[in-house]
């Protein structure tokens, strides 16, 4: 074996380590895969294995090795392609690292022209890593870019502008002349372009899903269930999921890519939900407090008033200004959606599955105010009872949802009794709680429930 | 509310902790294929992967009242990895061992420059059965299912340390085994 495929081994090793990496050399990591046989297999093994889980069918096939596919890098699926980047990436940061690999084994140094990406603004609790991130650092690493509340927004030379929001999680997958790539792993990130240059692509990979723009405003949002929402308000975007054929979306429009792409119109519902992010990636102000004020307006046009106009620069980024502030916040608007019972369990879902917790509870709180007798909000009672008792430490209104479900019990009636054990032990009302644990034993002696319950009471 | 939705989710999989046998069997439709895609990944062959898939679908349906509504994939695919490996620690599978037979990266280390094959010559699951259990299981956990270092270290019940040896041991001996058969068959054709 030579040398330099031996490189090219121990620095996929590291990679398969989960070591700490940078982008510099992930050119040469590419070309090298590539055009040497032997390393490319291995790469194309890896991948492979790591489409397993969604196609399980793969374990039992050959694994297909062709030059042609290889060196036209059409990999054999989008988290193939992610992962040939990431191992990419992993490449440059052990130089940054101080291993120094292109000094030690001759790989050529990293190209001098590479783009810089920096954050433009930070609020609340955002981590690159381990460590802390503030504004005007560099985004340059492999690491994770972990946004836990708040928002953090990054700019690539005056062109580019996006946020993430809170509980939000991504990573760098390509920052080259040609590429700008950014893999979403949960949460929601707002994107605006200006007009790009021909040579480069801004794209956002999430789950299986990528999404190429040029010149455009649109949100990406990634929920528990790897399921990848798309709202566009400006421009058009190519929308490549999984297996299927690449599409075209204008705006204004939405979509929701599961194994296939579904069209939505863009509601207002979802373009509140959207404001504070689009506010944020306006770089307007201090548009980390959502809830005071609104730059976009939401009306009933059908797209959202042009948010460019003249820009300056601040910390290296376009300064987007905006149309006139809205009198109402995003939150105050996206409590105040109007809609059937099945919309708004829909919405306060949705809401949840992002992590927005506080107002995924309030959305099932008006579910259950605004349409009291739906199926719907039957349901609402025992899941805003949870989000209460376990997201929310508000075991009295548990306990009040709870009750309510159990005056008319239906099929989450074992549900909502556990749940309604725990918050009577949260709320010390322990006579009660034993009182509760004993009608449970005796309608449920066999559920696992039961079980803990046992236990629990074995260890007292 | 879409099949897919986390409260679509929950009411599915509370339903099926109830005992109601239309929830069950569309939970294990849902799951089956994965769980069974887990099940061989992790213990290397057919057979025993399909009564794995059968323990880990009743480990899931047993489980089902501790679900509280998060990602429902996730949840079930820790429940199915834990049956795997529990599985295959009893029955303690024991892969051919091809290693330290031959000093095989010079035989690769001769044809490095030929042309690519068509195929590795194959299948994944063929390469995973020739790891030894311990080994296996780490590679399906990181490069599979994605798991961290330390996260594998909490199913297996050993350090990071002995994961990472572990996974940089199987990574070798699959590197070694996939150019040894590229070998044999570049090889192969030079005779023809």
């Amino acid at each position: 074996m030579n040398p330099t495929c031996r490189q090219w081994i121990a620095l996929a090793d590291r990679t398969a380590l989960g070591e700490p990496v940078e982008l510099d050399d992930k050119d040469w990591f590419e070309r090298h895969a590539t055009h040497c046989s032997r390393c490319g297999n291995e790469m194309e093994f890896y991948q492979a294995l790591g489409g397993v889980l969604n196609s399980p069918d793969r374990l039992d096939t050959r694994i297909d090795t062709s030059t042609d596919r290889r060196s036209t890098g059409k990999l054999t699926s989008p988290r193939g392609i992610w992962m040939v980047a990431a191992a990419a990436m992993a490449l440059g940061s052990a130089i940054a690292l101080g291993h120094n690999f292109a000094n030690r084994t001759g790989l050529p140094p990293p190209a001098p022209s590479e783009p810089v990406v920096r954050f433009a603004s930070v609020d609340g609790n955002v981590q690159l890593g381990n460590r802390d991130v503030h504004a005007g650092d560099p985004w340059n690493s492999a690491d994770s870019l972990r946004v836990a509340r708040g928002q953090a927004c990054l700019s690539l030379d005056k062109s580019v502008r996006c946020c993430l929001d809170g509980d939000s999680e991504a990573s760098l997958v390509s920052l080259s002349p040609s590429l700008f790539s950014i893999h979403l792993k949960r949460g929601r990130i707002v994107s605006r372009l200006q007009k790009q240059p021909a040579t480069r692509r801004f794209a956002i990979q999430a789950a299986t899903t990528t999404v190429t723009a040029k010149g455009t405003a649109f949100v990406v949002s990634v929920d528990t269930e790897q399921r990848v929402s798309v709202h566009l308000y400006e421009g058009a975007l190519e929308i490549r999921s999984a297996d299927g054929p690449v599409q075209q979306l204008t705006a204004p429009a939405a979509a929701v890519i599961e194994q296939s792409l579904t069209r939505l119109p863009l509601s207002e519902r979802l373009r509140a939900a959207d404001a504070h992010l689009l506010e944020g990636s306006l770089g307007t102000t201090n548009h980390s407090r959502a809830s005071e004020t609104t730059a976009i307006a939401l009306d009933a046009e059908p797209t959202v008033r042009k948010a460019t106009s003249t820009p300056t620069t601040e910390l290296g980024a376009t300064k987007w200004s905006s149309a006139s502030p809205s009198s109402k916040s995003a939150e105050g608007k996206a409590g105040v959606v109007s809609g059937s019972a099945r919309a708004l369990l829909a919405e306060a879902q949705s809401l949840r599955a992002n992590g927005r917790l506080r107002r995924s509870a309030a959305t099932f709180r008006q579910l259950v105010k605004q349409f009291p007798s739906s199926s719907e909000a039957r349901v609402s009672l025992v899941s805003l009872g949870e989000l209460d008792l376990t997201a929310l430490g508000q075991p009295q209104l548990a306990l009040r949802s709870f009750d309510s479900y159990l005056e008319q019990p239906g099929a989450l009636a074992r549900e909502a009794r556990f749940g309604r054990i725990r918050a009577l032990r949260a709320l010390s009302r322990q006579a009660e709680a034993d009182a509760a644990v004993a009608d449970f034993l005796r309608l449920y002696p066999n559920s696992v429930q039961s079980e803990r319950l046992r236990a629990r009471g074995a260890t007292k | 509310m879409g099949p897919g939705s986390p409260n679509a989710a929950l009411e599915l999989v509370s339903l099926a902790a109830a005992g109601d046998p239309m929830a069950q069997r569309r939970l294990i439709d849902r799951l089956q294929r994965r769980v069974h895609g887990i099940s061989l990944a992790i213990l290397g062959n057919a057979s025993d992967a399909e009564d794995t898939t059968q323990t880990g679908l009743l480990e899931i349906l047993k489980s089902a009242g501790t679900f509280r509504g998060e990602n429902l994939l996730a949840w079930a695919d820790r429940i199915a990895v834990r049956t795997a490996i529990r599985q295959a620690r009893q029955r303690r599978i024991r892969a051919m061992q091809y290693e330290g037979r031959a000093d095989l990266d010079d035989v690769a280390g001769r044809v490095e420059e030929s042309s690519f094959e068509d195929a590795i010559p194959h299948t994944l699951v063929e390469y995973l059965a020739l790891l030894p259990e311990a080994r296996r299981v780490v590679v399906v956990l990181r490069h599979v299912m994605e798991y961290s270092i330390e996260e594998i270290a909490e199913l297996t019940e050993v350090s990071p340390n002995t994961v990472k040896d572990r996974l940089l041991n199987a990574r070798a001996q699959l590197r070694r085994l996939i150019r040894r058969d590229l070998s044999l068959a570049d090889a192969g054709r030079q005779k023809r």
